[in-house]
């Protein structure tokens, strides 16, 4: 088990985000969350590297576990340093170079001294598609290349498990492709992924397993073609109805509702 | 009888520049106590502690508030007072010292809004990305958001130089022989004949450097910020 998570309760003042959270994930396996905004799919992949940690529950990466109730900063940083991010918004450091970007974690976390660092992140921004763009700053750069940089920060550091929140989300239409393409050529190296995404495409040809999520619980999970193709809760039918189907415009269907207007069979197609 | 003598201008330069290293240890010990004692109510003010918060808000408004003329009067003449009280004895410190602490106090008050703001204005994602990278808090915060944080704040601390460098003027009120109390002494020397070209050769000595300060600071910024956005 690569990571196990346990009733993770979490809420916002008096707004309930997750509602006990149960998830084992194995390594190897590459988990996309799906579910409408404010279903609480960001926050359960924040809580996994307590930057929103959870009320209740326990988190546990690798063999280390830390109990969300009583957690030491010293706990916190283990599992940090076993897992790593990817943004929706890319964050990288604006007053480092797309290099030290990466570099940055090898050398004050992993205490690389700076040359090897340097050569290993060479590497990883080339595996990523950016050996034109050591140097530049960040701002110099495109959406999906800041992405793809974020990508090599996250994938430099040999982390337990990547977590995904939404990596596609602030990309212009035409980016999403080369940053998709990045995710699924890691996914196959291995590595114990977890994706927060909008992409059904891309669920469904990357995914070992996918997760539907509302209204902070778990609905049903499940092979791709299981939930994409064949879902069986109707919260999950009306979900991909929604998201599938361009005639519909969002705003207008209330998740909630069981209208025969929102009973339509299901798409097979994303 | 008194006319105008523009020569006595450039005469009262020299003299009055004598005392430039008096308004320059004036200028830099405030700046830099200022900068501390901000620093520590901008940590407060950005601390979860509510208690703290409204200790920085009351203490920033009042400094804020208070004309410095006023505050130099009440610390150098009001303290030794009251300390004398309790048997304290401020008779040995120097003059320069309470223009110091003044305007130190006062100018710590901007000082602290400054770097509230520039440290708000760093995105708080990067926090987010460099804790996630297994970075520590304090890690994240010197090695990302400080930086990016002191390249926000170089205009305004331009600007608070340069109003801390006007303010340092009014230490002639207590008797420190300054830039302007200088001036005042010259002046005297010959019976306020040709005081008008003194005070003039004052304020340009004063807006000169002020001017450098401006042209200081434009550099620093564009040197600071080089090839990236901040």
């Amino acid at each position: 088990m690569m990571v196990s998570l346990k009733n993770i309760r979490k809420s916002f003042g008096s707004q309930q985000v997750l509602n006990g959270v149960d998830l084992e994930i194995d390594v190897g396996e590459v988990v996309v969350i799906l579910g409408p905004s404010g279903s609480g799919k960001t926050t359960l992949l924040r809580t996994i590297n307590f930057l929103d940690p959870g009320d209740e529950g326990s988190v546990t990466v690798g063999n280390h576990t830390v109990n969300c109730k009583k957690h030491s900063r010293p706990d916190v940083l283990q599992l940090r340093r076993r897992t790593a991010m990817v943004f929706q918004n890319y964050n990288l450091f604006a007053n480092k170079t797309i290099l030290e970007n990466v570099m940055e974690g090898l050398v004050t976390v992993k205490r690389r001294p700076k040359p090897v660092a340097e050569e290993i992140s060479r590497k990883m921004l080339t595996r990523v598609g950016l050996s034109e763009r050591f140097d530049y700053y960040p701002s110099a750069l495109s959406g999906g290349q800041q992405q793809r940089a974020g990508i090599a920060r996250a994938l430099v550091l040999e982390p337990d498990v990547i977590l995904f929140d939404e990596p596609t989300s602030a990309l212009d239409p035409e980016l999403v492709g080369e940053v998709l393409q990045t995710i699924k050529g890691i996914a196959e190296t291995g590595i114990t992924m977890i994706v927060v995404t909008h992409e059904i495409a891309f669920a469904k040809e990357v995914a070992s397993r996918v997760i539907y999520m509302q209204d902070g619980v778990i609905v049903e999970q499940g092979s791709p073609s299981e939930i994409l193709v064949h879902p069986k809760d109707p919260r999950t039918q009306r979900f991909l109805r929604r998201i599938t189907d361009p005639s519909q415009d969002p705003k207008h269907i209330d998740m909630r509702e069981d209208s025969p207007a929102n009973e339509k069979s299901v798409p097979t197609s994303a | 009888m008194n006319t105008f003598q523009p020569i006595e201008i450039l005469r009262a330069v020299p003299k009055i520049f004598q005392a430039f290293p008096t308004t320059m240890l004036i200028l830099l010990a405030s700046l830099a106590f200022s900068m501390l004692i901000g620093a520590v109510f901008a940590m407060m003010s950005l601390s979860r502690n509510k208690v703290l918060n409204a200790v920085s808000k009351g203490y920033v408004s009042f400094m804020r508030g208070i004309p410095t003329l006023i505050l130099i009067f009440l610390i150098y003449l009001g303290m030794p007072q009251l300390l004398k009280q309790v048997g304290i004895d401020m008779t040995g410190i120097s003059l320069t010292a309470y223009i110091i602490a003044c305007l130190s106090l006062s100018a710590s008050a901007n000082m602290s809004e400054m770097m509230r703001s520039a440290y708000l204005a760093v995105d708080k994602g990067q926090r987010e990305a460099a804790l996630s990278v297994g970075m520590s808090p304090a890690a994240a915060f010197a090695r990302i958001i400080l930086p990016q944080a002191v390249g926000v704040a170089i205009p305004a601390l331009g600007n608070n130089m340069i109003m801390l460098f006007k303010e340092t003027s009014l230490a002639f009120t207590i008797g420190v022989l300054d830039m302007l109390g200088k001036a005042r002494a010259v002046s005297a020397a010959n019976y306020g004949a040709t005081k008008l070209e003194i005070y003039i050769a004052a304020g340009i000595i004063f807006w000169a450097l002020c001017f450098l300060m401006e042209k200081g600071t434009k550099l620093a910024e564009k040197a600071y910020t080089k090839g990236r956005k901040i």
